[in-house]
């Protein structure tokens, strides 16, 4: 019972989450699956020079220009974490 | 100066004839002379929502043949004097009728009329590039439900590319009670996902169903969604007005809700 009742109450957020993400890949005709694959490599690739949290990379395309966003919070000492991001 | 302005949304049952009918009476009401034309060839709806279909004598198919003239297409709304329907044929189909014969068509009723409302059939097909070949502006019409606006998004694309960049969404059908519970995408959601200006959100009333049934538009009953409809109106004529409720409490709760998530 509980389970339901936290799935109803969300499902407004994962639509707009789906939509968002959706929306974007069929304008620059580019599926979901790409764009993580996209991701991926990316993050494999920024990891030979840089250190972060591979959970905090947020990786965004606008529509109207379409540009491709990757903002990575780059680690500089354990306690600041998060704070110096870096966008690349 | 006259406007032509499609009314679509890709996806069908949004409320397209609905907003065509409630913006054609409501800017009618506020003294423009307005002609709403039904484009869904062989799927007319229009005259029902309006309460004329008893009255249809010519249409839009015989026009654009020369076997009638315009003025003679033309039906008079019962109610509002200013207000036109050109009704769509039940008997042809989408290919009677082309992109440049309907731009001729909005070009002679733009002589006539302050307002040109185009009703635009479903779908991505021949219907609707017929629609908007005379436009010089779109109002999509979408729900707060992924699959409409799935719809509403393609659809902005193809408008886009046809040089339509006068773009305005309508959200129907929303309901306070679902978007507090966060069961249902609030219109900020709606517009950070589709990305163009908003022109109004309507409530999920029963009214509507109620005045379709009767054959009048919402007019003088008070329901939320009548008064709503006659904001979009004076938006369209320039004047700002606030959005009503529905969107505030949703602002408020997004707000909420993303306290909650961070």
């Amino acid at each position: 019972m509980k389970f339901r009742h936290n799935t109803s109450g969300r499902s407004a957020g994962y639509a707009r989450d789906r939509m968002k993400l959706l929306l974007v890949s069929e304008r620059i005709d580019c599926s979901p699956q790409m764009m993580k694959m996209i991701r991926t490599d990316l993050i494999r690739t920024l990891k030979k020079y840089v250190v972060f949290e591979e959970s905090q990379v947020h990786m965004k395309i606008t529509q109207e220009p379409p540009v491709l966003y990757l903002k990575v919070p780059v680690m500089t000492d354990q306690k600041e974490r998060g704070r110096n991001a870096k966008t690349v | 100066m006259s406007e032509v302005i499609v009314i679509t949304s890709g996806k069908g049952g949004v409320g397209k004839t609905t907003t065509a009918a409630n913006i054609g009476t409501g800017l009618a009401m506020l003294g423009k002379k307005v002609a709403v034309v039904d484009t869904d060839i062989g799927l007319r709806n229009l005259d029902v929502v309006l309460g004329l279909e008893n009255r249809i004598v010519y249409n839009l198919v015989d026009v654009i043949n020369g076997s009638c003239r315009m003025k003679q297409a033309l039906i008079r709304d019962k109610r509002h004097p200013d207000l036109y329907l050109l009704p769509s044929a039940q008997t042809k189909d989408k290919s009677a009728v082309t992109p440049e014969q309907m731009i001729k068509l909005t070009e002679q009723l733009r002589e006539e009329f302050d307002f040109v409302l185009l009703d635009c059939p479903a779908g991505i097909e021949q219907g609707f590039r017929n629609a908007i070949a005379g436009a010089d502006k779109a109002l999509v019409v979408t729900t707060p439900e992924v699959s409409a606006i799935r719809d509403a998004d393609r659809i902005i694309g193809l408008l886009e590319a046809n040089e339509i960049r006068d773009i305005h969404l309508i959200i129907n059908r929303l309901r306070p009670d679902m978007i507090a519970r966060g069961d249902m995408m609030s219109v900020d959601d709606v517009i950070e996902i589709l990305a163009v200006d908003l022109l109004g959100t309507l409530p999920d009333d029963e009214q509507i169903v109620i005045a379709a049934n009767q054959g009048e538009p919402l007019s003088g009953k008070g329901s939320l969604a009548e008064a709503e409809y006659q904001n979009i109106c004076r938006r369209l004529l320039g004047e700002d007005i606030p959005f009503p409720d529905i969107r505030q409490k949703k602002g408020m709760f997004r707000k909420l809700s993303g306290l909650f998530r961070r």
